[in-house]
Order: C-alpha cells, then sequence, then structure tokens
C-alpha cells in the first residue's frame, strides 16, 4: 500500500438543512418516497433550497491520503459534523460525491451501546458487536481492553455503578483496542477521562492515525496544531481555506475576529471616569509594552495594583502581568490621576491578543477598573508555534 | 518464482444523492450482506435485552412462563365452574382457549418487539454505521424465542387433556413458520411509522387486544354471520386454525390458507427492507443527533 493513496475524495458536495422542524420531517418524508422515483425526487430540483432551507455543506471538495491528518475547523453550525456524517454514509449528500476507501472507524458515540443493567464486561461485547467484530475478537481482546481503561475490579459489575469518568473510558478503550480502520473520524471527543489517562488517549490516537487518513474535528486549536498536518476552515458550509494547519489556524482566528464582541470598560461606584490607553498597537517579539491609565476617583485608596491579562484568539487566557506580583503597589488618591506600567520582555507567539487590564484594591481584591478586551495587541516577528509562550 | 502478493484493493464506498431505486437489488444485496456480517450483533442485542430484563427482578427468567402458566390456570377454573359456555369444539375448551393465546401472543410479540428494538437502537445507528436490520432481527429473534417458551408450556396441557396430536404435529413446524414470516412482514411495516411516531407502540397492545376478538382465539369462527364474515377474511385466522388443528384435532381445512400467506408475507418483507433501507439516510438527517 503506498502512502499517497487517496482514502477519502469529495467531490462538490453540498447538503441542504431546514431550521423548522416541522417543515424538516415533511421534506423528510418527501426525500424518502424520492428514493423510489427514478428521476429527481418528487418534482424537487436537489440543486434547489426549498422554503426554510439553508446549505449546511456548499460545493465542498477535497483528498485526504494515507497517513494525513485533517483538522477540520470552523465555528459552531459551519457544517463540520455534517460532513463527517456524509463521509460515514450516515446522510446523503443532496449534491456532489463521496468515495470513501476501506475501512471507517471513529472515536465517536462511544456509549451508544451501553446498557447500564449490564456489567462493563457484557457491555464490551454489546459495544465491541456495534463496532461489527466477531465474539471471538472482543474476547481476544478484552485483557487489553480491561487493561488499557484500567477497571480490572469494576468490570464485572453493572455499568450503572460506574462513575461518568470511568464510563467514558471504559468506551473509549473499546473503540481505541478494536477498531482497525483505513479512515478514520474524531469528532471532539478526543481524551477523556483524568490526566493520566488523557495522555494514554493521545498516544492511543497517535498509534491509530499513523495508518489511516484521518478527519479530525475540535475547537482546540492547540490540539489542531499539534495533531494535524493539514486544515480545512470551514464557514457557513463552504471550504474557504486548505493548506497549511498553522495557516489555518490563523485563517480560523481571522474569521472569529470579524465577529467579536466588542470590549466594555466597567468602573466600580468610587471611580467617576477612567481611560486605558497603550504606546502602540503591536509588539515585536520580546519587546515592551506600556500601559497608561487615566483615573477620576471619587474615594482615596491606600493600595492598588494594575493587573493585565492576555486572551489568545480563541479566547483562552495565555498570559499575566500583575503588579502585586512585581511590588509595584500604588496608592489612588482622591481626583484625578495616572496609573502606568510597563511590561517586559513579551515572549508571545505572533498573533492578535486581547487585553484585560484591571485596576484592583489589595486589601478587599475589589476590582475599580475593569477594560475587558478593549484593546487587541498584534505580536510580531515572533515565531509562530502551537503555545502562546515562545521561550527564548 | 515466488509470487509478489497483490496490494489488496480496499472496498469503496460511494456516497451520492443518486435515488435507491435505480439500483434496487443492489440495496437489497447491501441489507443481506450487512445482516450476514452483524449476525454477531444481532445475538448478542438479543441477549443483552433479555438479560437486561430480567436481571432487576426477583423472579427473573420465572417471568417468561409466569403468562402462559397463568392463562391456562384461569380458563382452566373458569372451566371447572362452568361459567362460560362455548359451542362445542372438538377439544376440551381451556386447551381450545391456550392454543390460541399462545399463537396470538406470538403474533402481538413479532409486531412489537422489531419497533421497540429499532427504537432502542436509535441512538446508536443515528450516529454509528451500523445497519438498523440488526436491532429489528434481535426484535423478531426475541419473539421468536418467547414462542417457543409459550409452546413448552403447551406440552403439559396437552398431556394433562389427554390429547394425543400425532402424526399431524409434524405440520406445526410449517405453520410456525408461516406465523413468524406473517408476523414479522407486518412487524417491519409497522416500524416506518413508528419510528416516526410513538403512537404506533402505544396502540398495537389495545388494537391487538380488540383485534383477539375478531380472530378464532377464545371461541371457534361462526359459520355465518358479520363476525364469521370478518373472521373468515382475517388473515390470522388460518395460522390459528392450523396450528390449533395440527397440535390437537390432527384434521385441518386451513394448511393451505397458512402456506399461501407465506411468499405474500416474504415479498411483503422485502419491500420494506428496501424502503427502510433508502429512507434511513433521510430519517437520519431528520431525526438523528
Amino acid at each position: 500500500m503506498s502512502e499517497s493513496e487517496v482514502l477519502i475524495r469529495a467531490e462538490g458536495v453540498s447538503k441542504k438543512f431546514c431550521r423548522d422542524f416541522r417543515k424538516s420531517l415533511w421534506y423528510g418524508l418527501k426525500d424518502s418516497l424520492g428514493e423510489f422515483l427514478p428521476v429527481g425526487r418528487s418534482g424537487d430540483r436537489l440543486a434547489d433550497l426549498r422554503p426554510a432551507e439553508f446549505w449546511a455543506n456548499e460545493d465542498v471538495s477535497f483528498e485526504v491520503r494515507r497517513g494525513e491528518c485533517v483538522g477540520l475547523i470552523g465555528g459552531n453550525g459551519a457544517g463540520k459534523t455534517t460532513l463527517l456524517r456524509i463521509l460515514n454514509q450516515l446522510i446523503k449528500p443532496d449534491c456532489g460525491r463521496v468515495t470513501v476507501c476501506g475501512k471507517r472507524g471513529g472515536l465517536i458515540a462511544l456509549e451508544a451501546g451501553f446498557n447500564p443493567i449490564l456489567t462493563g464486561r457484557e457491555n464490551v461485547f454489546v459495544n465491541g458487536s456495534i463496532l461489527g467484530l466477531s465474539q471471538q475478537q472482543i474476547r481476544d481482546r478484552l485483557d487489553k481492553i480491561v487493561d488499557f481503561a484500567d477497571l480490572p475490579h469494576a468490570i464485572d459489575s453493572p455499568v450503572q455503578t460506574y462513575s461518568s469518568g470511568m464510563r467514558v473510558r471504559l468506551g473509549f478503550a473499546i473503540a481505541a483496542c478494536l477498531i482497525e480502520p483505513d479512515v478514520l473520524f474524531l469528532d471532539e471527543v478526543l481524551a477523556v477521562g483524568d490526566a493520566a489517562f488523557r495522555s494514554k488517549c493521545y498516544n492511543e490516537i497517535a498509534r491509530i492515525k499513523s495508518k489511516t487518513a484521518t478527519l479530525f474535528v475540535s475547537h482546540n486549536m492547540g490540539l489542531v496544531a499539534t495533531t494535524t498536518t493539514r486544515g480545512l476552515v470551514l464557514d457557513s458550509g463552504r471550504v474557504v481555506f486548505d493548506g497549511d494547519s498553522h495557516r489555518a489556524i490563523e485563517e480560523y482566528n481571522r474569521l472569529n475576529q470579524t465577529s467579536r464582541e466588542p470590549g466594555r470598560l466597567m468602573l466600580h461606584q468610587d471611580i467617576a471616569r477612567s481611560t486605558v490607553m497603550l504606546d502602540r498597537t503591536s509588539v515585536g517579539y520580546a519587546q515592551s509594552l506600556q500601559v497608561t491609565i487615566d483615573v477620576e476617583a471619587t474615594e482615596a485608596y491606600e493600595e492598588v495594583f494594575l493587573d493585565v491579562v492576555w486572551y489568545n484568539a480563541a479566547g483562552e487566557l495565555v498570559g499575566q502581568w500583575s503588579g502585586l506580583a512585581n511590588g509595584a503597589v500604588e496608592s489612588l488618591a482622591r481626583g484625578a490621576q495616572q496609573l502606568r506600567c510597563i511590561i517586559h520582555q513579551i515572549c508571545l507567539a505572533a498573533g492578535a491578543y486581547d487585553l484585560g487590564i484591571n485596576v484592583r484594591c489589595v486589601r478587599t481584591a475589589a476590582v475599580l477598573v475593569w477594560s475587558y478586551k478593549e484593546h487587541r495587541i498584534q505580536i510580531e516577528d515572533a515565531p509562530s508555534g502551537n503555545c502562546a509562550y515562545q521561550m527564548q | 518464482m515466488p509470487q509478489i502478493p497483490e496490494t489488496p484493493t480496499l472496498p469503496v464506498a460511494v456516497n451520492s444523492p443518486e435515488a435507491a431505486i435505480r439500483h434496487p437489488r443492489k440495496l437489497l444485496a447491501e441489507v443481506f450482506r450487512d445482516l450476514y456480517e452483524f449476525r454477531g450483533l444481532v445475538w448478542v442485542i438479543f441477549r443483552r435485552d433479555l438479560k437486561a430484563q430480567f436481571r432487576q427482578s426477583y423472579l427473573g427468567y420465572v417471568w417468561l412462563f409466569l403468562p402462559p402458566l397463568l392463562t391456562t390456570a384461569i380458563w382452566f377454573f373458569l372451566s371447572r365452574q362452568n361459567v362460560i359456555t362455548v359451542p362445542d369444539t372438538g377439544t376440551p375448551y381451556p386447551l381450545f382457549v391456550l392454543t390460541g393465546s399462545v399463537f396470538w401472543q406470538t403474533l402481538v410479540r413479532l409486531l412489537q418487539n422489531p419497533l421497540a428494538s429499532f427504537r432502542s437502537g436509535r441512538s446508536v445507528f443515528t450516529k454509528l454505521k451500523v445497519p438498523p436490520e440488526a436491532f429489528i432481527a434481535a426484535g423478531t429473534l426475541r419473539a421468536i424465542f418467547e414462542m417457543f417458551i409459550y409452546l413448552i408450556v403447551l406440552a403439559p396441557a396437552l398431556f394433562y387433556f389427554q390429547v394425543n396430536p400425532g402424526a399431524t404435529i409434524l405440520l406445526l413446524p410449517i405453520v410456525l413458520v408461516a406465523l413468524t414470516v406473517f408476523g414479522t412482514a407486518i412487524g417491519l411495516l409497522l416500524v416506518p411509522v413508528g419510528s416516526l411516531y410513538s403512537d404506533i407502540e402505544q396502540g398495537i397492545p389495545l388494537v391487538m387486544g380488540f383485534l383477539m376478538y375478531m380472530a378464532p382465539v377464545v371461541y371457534p369462527p361462526p359459520e355465518n354471520g358479520l363476525a364469521g364474515e370478518v373472521i373468515r377474511w382475517n388473515p390470522a385466522t388460518p395460522l390459528l386454525m392450523a396450528g390449533r388443528d395440527a397440535l390437537t384435532t390432527g384434521e385441518t381445512d386451513y394448511l393451505f390458507s397458512a402456506m399461501l400467506l407465506v411468499p405474500v408475507s416474504l415479498l411483503v418483507i422485502l419491500v420494506c427492507l428496501f424502503g427502510l433501507r433508502a429512507a434511513m439516510p433521510h430519517v437520519v438527517a431528520r431525526i438523528g443527533n
């Protein structure tokens, strides 16, 4: 088997869905009857939208080869799961076609076949059969599954006595130990359980996907960056980018920016007025940034400090500068004044970051000024990588 | 010279909007191939549901035998007390009722089980590529299993009433096959609508409870009148009568009609299997999540 064989091919795939549930059922009935008519489906042209319909996928084309792991990224409702379900032959496209070669497997719906009254061992056989394995094949790998799930004492207890963590561990272990796919679908559920078990999951996924063509759906860009070799960005059902993972993530973040929430400024009752200013909007790698805050207070505070937190494009907290930790505690007098701080050595990966800037009272921890994502800093001439903090 | 092993060609699955009617034979072949491939799953689901039903009960599998046993006891009591009088049936009346109920109950289960099984498997086959027919088949298998349980209970009753079926008992398997095929056909017909609306599942016991009196279950078919006409055209009549006659009197006029039901039912089953498979992607797209 050559490394470059194409295992997944989508050609102009489109799928329409309906937001109105009653119309949706009606269309479903019509489409089902259409299966019995040799031409068209009950008079409706497939390429046309009916009332209340929209394209969940529109003209999607791509290929995935063996050994490739492609990240499918996009906001909620971008059509990622729909595309996976078309590829998995669960639903039919309205236009175009997909061709999938070899055995399909997925780490999806891990607990779907579980019956809570039955023991873990019995449920292994149920879920294994759902994955298409014979009793003998499951028996051969039972020890491995119990070992992987790390449930030697609980395997003969009813699943209803399991904690939710134990249940997903068993579900994951069954799927991971039993499937030997050529094409692998991963939808969000990637690693489950506690930290130790998660690292086991990652290793197992890495083992499986080394031999498969993999499609990986996730909103966790850190995982996409480390796991995938290529990224496919979906927006409103269309492929807007197909290429290098890092550039795909940038593209995804850029799409998110346009729809990001506006910043906010909130003031404590003792603060009459405040403005937050930065000395620049873009910072070079390991360079510094000055933050200045104009404050007019109606009450005096003895000890206050500045606190600056950094959010990445996905909205995750990735950095902090605290005046308290840096010994920069000041006093706030009644009337107008300026508070200032300089943040040195900003060693962040290239990209856009939103700032959360607070003025807080040391004694009561009350927030006097809270500027939430009012300011955005672009980090330039910096390494691009999987982690926000890039060391020197 | 050693042969170079060829690279195994992988199975190719194509998913396109083409209407299923274009290749009906291909689709049906797929259904049967899937059923064969997932025969292990049918067996596992059958055992899972059976175990799960009785594990949380004290009496356990005794519950399987209780309904026919109780029916016998009740009718035995009633006939002993002369509470009811029915025209001469040629066989002891309690036995007449018991045989009728056994076949009727089997028919009811054949209608109920596939749908219940299909609904319980919905969370699986809307997310994973698993043939839904495997769940339906497990339900049918369950009904057949229950039929044999009822028949086991019947044996001591035959012995007690000193009814010796003789060689005609060899006709019983034919009747049982006809009953199973007929019940499966109707059960399959109910699945598509029943999967969308719960009315079907709730209505089956009610409707079947009513229909029981439109069939020769507790009384012999009347010669004339409206009831006689209805019962004559009831497709379940030949099955009930032929089965009962095979077990008791050994003489039956109903065997041919019972056997006539087989090809018709098989055709219905094929059409249903095709329709269900063709409609599945649309059902999953609309309700599966």
